[in-house]
């Protein structure tokens, strides 16, 4: 895009638009209409609590998935044993043996990857949308790399793990969300200090 | 200005940072922890008590889980022989305290013989085993799921697993859940295996993962005591024990049922007697061992699977020019058929089979167990069988197949004792002074013939010391062939001063204990007779200046 010889005011609006505006032509057919906000009484300083609330609870759900579904091989269980928490998770994963096996796979085995990828695009996005740093770029590009070169890593082989396209999808598609709903709260936000 | 300040990139970068931080380290915990077949177990280590002959093995399962298993062994096979104390500690995650399990048990070759005692935290369960079996259990098995002949048939394998912190209501889901897995599947009778491991492959990445692999360090462990039954590896003993006899010696005359199993599937007497030179030939460049080293066998072990490895590497190189079978293609052969024994130490594995088998009406092979009886004479011996279970076909002959070399099948020498299931006794009668004899069990029904564990047994010397007594002691010993151990028994009618002798055929004095009897009554002394070498002995009771009892003992492993 690079940088425009105007004012720093300036500078950003047009920065702001112009990100807006990509944004809005990468994300056209995602396009979905802003709620009210003032119904439900959501102001702009809730931005940073909503993005954390997002994200806190796309991770929460994730590791709950693990918890409950998946082999108890992975590191983080031994971590837990560490710190004397085996004997509970073990009763936790008990009480979920009689629905693993009839849960979709998808749920399993992707949707935690979808969920960690969302999380971490709401909080980068939430963290560097409205900056005007040239590092909010190579944040913000972190997203898509990071998502999307982990699983072509283990596809590779340089990092342990299966590559599976399911996994490749659903973080896409965590990514994509995650930068939308950030982006559509901060509209809400520029759109309450227009109409104020 | 403080909104400035945290509006600056560095802070939004270090903001940034530490969420990158936290990514990563669910990335690095989400990575599985790759264990391979054989480290399931963490550690082993084994002691040797000189004094008491014990041997004490020490398993560490996993970071809160160990056994003990304190016991005699048998200097020819390394096998636990004779009385063993096997405790089971685990450290429970919610108390801190170590749970412990002690069970007194006999056991012989390895296998749980006679009453066996357990003493946990819920109280004393007492079992009495035939070759590592429950005898005579009630169990109505073409009804009975895999955990009810866990349960019922092997206690001792279900409470290992317990002892990881299980309890038997999560074992039995396990066990059902995994029932129900295979019976979604269609095979034939033959993949039962393969599907099988699918059906456990399926189950390890859900939240059953941990009690699979706590069943596969307790297989695994139980396997290494399989393993060491085997016939190549008795011969390799036997050789390295005897003095120029070659283990192609050993295998041709004692163990030629291991020979048949390689003539069978196309190796010849030539190429088997070509691999037995290479094996000996690579044992003997890891130089000599000490034969009266408490750890020969063990050490007999590493070694020859050592030599087998290196003679499978070795590829066709040594292949003779008139030989097909290289002994490489021999080596391997001989490495998987000690792999296929380790594999069935996965007794769960076992006891799902068994009900599978039942429940889907497929009649399989008898099931069978030798023992000695109590009583005998120097050239008869009588032998126990057990027939414990049928195979779903009705066994229509029984008995004691017998012979001169290992493992003795039917087409040697049989004696019959009747049909079904349950206990029976033989009497072998009129044998070789001085020969030593194989003998097992066998059952026959529709499937096949089955066959038992081998014992052995050498036919003594009726030349010696008569049986007598002067003294009023109605001294006794049992059992008698005795094996490791012995009690003997006898009557005193005031407090004296004794000596027990046991004297082997040449006269020579081998073991001495002194007696100081404190009172009149019933005395019971055990007897280790765990060093001594099978044959014929005379137990002299004797006082200050006469004998006062003897009897004549006999040792056979």
């Amino acid at each position: 895009m690079g940088i425009l010889p105007l004012s720093s005011n300036d500078a950003c609006v047009v920065s702001g638009k112009l990100n807006y505006l990509t944004t809005k032509a990468l994300f056209i057919t995602l396009y979905f209409p802003l709620p009210d906000m003032k119904k439900f009484n959501i102001q702009s300083k809730h931005l940073h609590q909503l993005s954390i609330l997002f994200a806190g609870l796309a991770l929460l759900f994730g590791v709950f998935v693990y918890i409950f579904f998946r082999t108890s091989e992975f590191r983080f269980f031994h971590w837990a044993g560490t710190v004397g928490l085996e004997q509970w998770l073990r009763k936790a994963r008990a009480g979920s043996l009689s629905w693993s096996l009839h849960t979709p796979e998808w749920f399993i085995y992707s949707l935690p990857n979808g969920l960690w990828s969302f999380a971490y695009a709401v909080l980068i996005t939430g963290i560097w949308l409205k900056s005007h740093s040239w590092l909010k770029y190579l944040w913000m590009a972190s997203i898509p790399v990071l998502v999307t070169g982990y699983e072509l890593l283990q596809h590779s082989g340089v990092v342990p793990g299966t590559f599976c396209i399911a996994d490749l999808a659903f973080g896409l598609a965590g990514l994509i969300l995650g930068m939308l709903i950030v982006i559509k709260l901060t509209q809400l936000f520029e759109y309450e200090t227009k109409t104020i | 200005m403080k909104r400035k300040l945290f509006n600056r990139p560095g802070w939004l970068s270090l903001l940034s940072a530490a969420v990158l931080v936290l990514f990563i380290v669910l990335a690095t915990g989400s990575v599985l922890k790759d264990l391979g077949l054989f480290e399931q177990i963490k550690e082993i280590s084994v002691t040797y008590d000189p004094e008491k002959d014990e041997y004490n093995m020490h398993v560490i399962l996993s970071e809160r889980v160990y056994e003990n298993f304190l016991y005699g062994q048998d200097p020819q096979t390394g096998l636990p022989n004779g009385p063993a104390l096997i405790t089971t500690g685990h450290i429970d995650l919610i108390s801190g305290d170590t749970v412990y399990y002690t069970e007194n048990t006999m056991l012989i070759n390895g296998q749980r013989y006679g009453r066996s005692t357990i003493i946990g935290p819920s109280g004393i369960v007492e079992y009495y085993y035939i070759g590592g079996e429950v005898f005579d259990v009630d169990l109505d098995i073409t009804k009975a799921s895999g955990f009810q002949v866990l349960s019922g048939r092997y206690p001792w394998y279900l409470s290992s697993i317990s002892s990881f912190g299980f309890e038997n209501n999560y074992i039995q889901a396990f066990m059902d859940t995994l029932e129900n897995v295979l019976s979604d599947m269609e095979f034939a009778i033959e993949d039962f295996d393969e599907y099988y491991e699918n059906a456990m492959e399926n189950l390890s990445i859900t939240p059953y993962d941990s009690i699979i692999q706590a069943n596969q360090a307790i297989a695994e462990l139980e396997g290494y005591f399989r393993m060491k039954v085997d016939e190549l590896r008795y011969a390799v003993i036997d050789h390295l024990r005897s003095d120029g006899k070659s283990t192609w010696d050993m295998v041709s005359t004692t163990y030629p049922g291991y020979l048949q199993l390689f003539t069978d599937a196309g190796v010849s007497g030539q190429e088997f007697e070509e691999f037995c030179r290479v094996l000996d030939s690579t044992l003997t460049s890891y130089g000599s061992l000490d034969k009266e080293d408490p750890f020969f066998t063990d050490s007999v072990d590493i070694r020859l699977f050592s030599a087998l490895f290196e003679i499978y590497d070795d590829g066709s190189e040594k292949k003779a020019a008139s030989l097909s079978t290289p002994p490489s293609e021999v080596a391997i052969a001989a490495m998987l058929l000690v792999y296929f024994k380790f594999l069935k130490g996965d007794i769960l594995k076992y006891a799902v089979e068994q009900a599978y088998w039942a429940h889907n009406g497929i009649d399989t092979l008898a099931t069978a167990c030798t023992s000695f009886s109590e009583t005998h004479a120097a050239t008869d011996f009588t032998i126990l069988g057990y027939i414990l279970r049928d195979g779903g076909a009705e066994v229509t002959n029984r008995g004691i197949a017998w012979g001169t070399h290992y493992n003795p099948t039917i087409d040697d020498h049989m004696e019959v004792s009747g049909s079904g299931t349950g206990s029976f006794e033989v009497t072998i009668s009129d044998l070789t002074e001085g020969e030593t004899y194989y003998a097992r069990s066998y059952a026959i029904n529709s499937i096949g013939t089955a066959y038992g564990n081998c014992i052995q047994f050498t036919a003594a010397s009726t030349i010696g010391m008569e049986e007598r007594e002067t003294g009023n002691h109605n001294f006794k010993i049992y059992p008698n062939p005795a094996s490791n151990f012995a009690t003997v028994a006898f009557h005193t009618e005031a407090a004296e001063r004794l000596k027990l002798s046991i004297i082997d055929q040449g006269g020579k004095v081998v073991k001495q204990t002194d007696l100081e009897i404190s009172s009149l009554g019933e005395n019971r002394i055990e007897l280790d007779l765990s060093t001594l070498q099978d044959g014929v002995y005379h137990l002299i009771l004797c006082g200050d200046k006469t004998i006062q009892a003897t009897r004549q003992l006999i040792i056979a492993r």
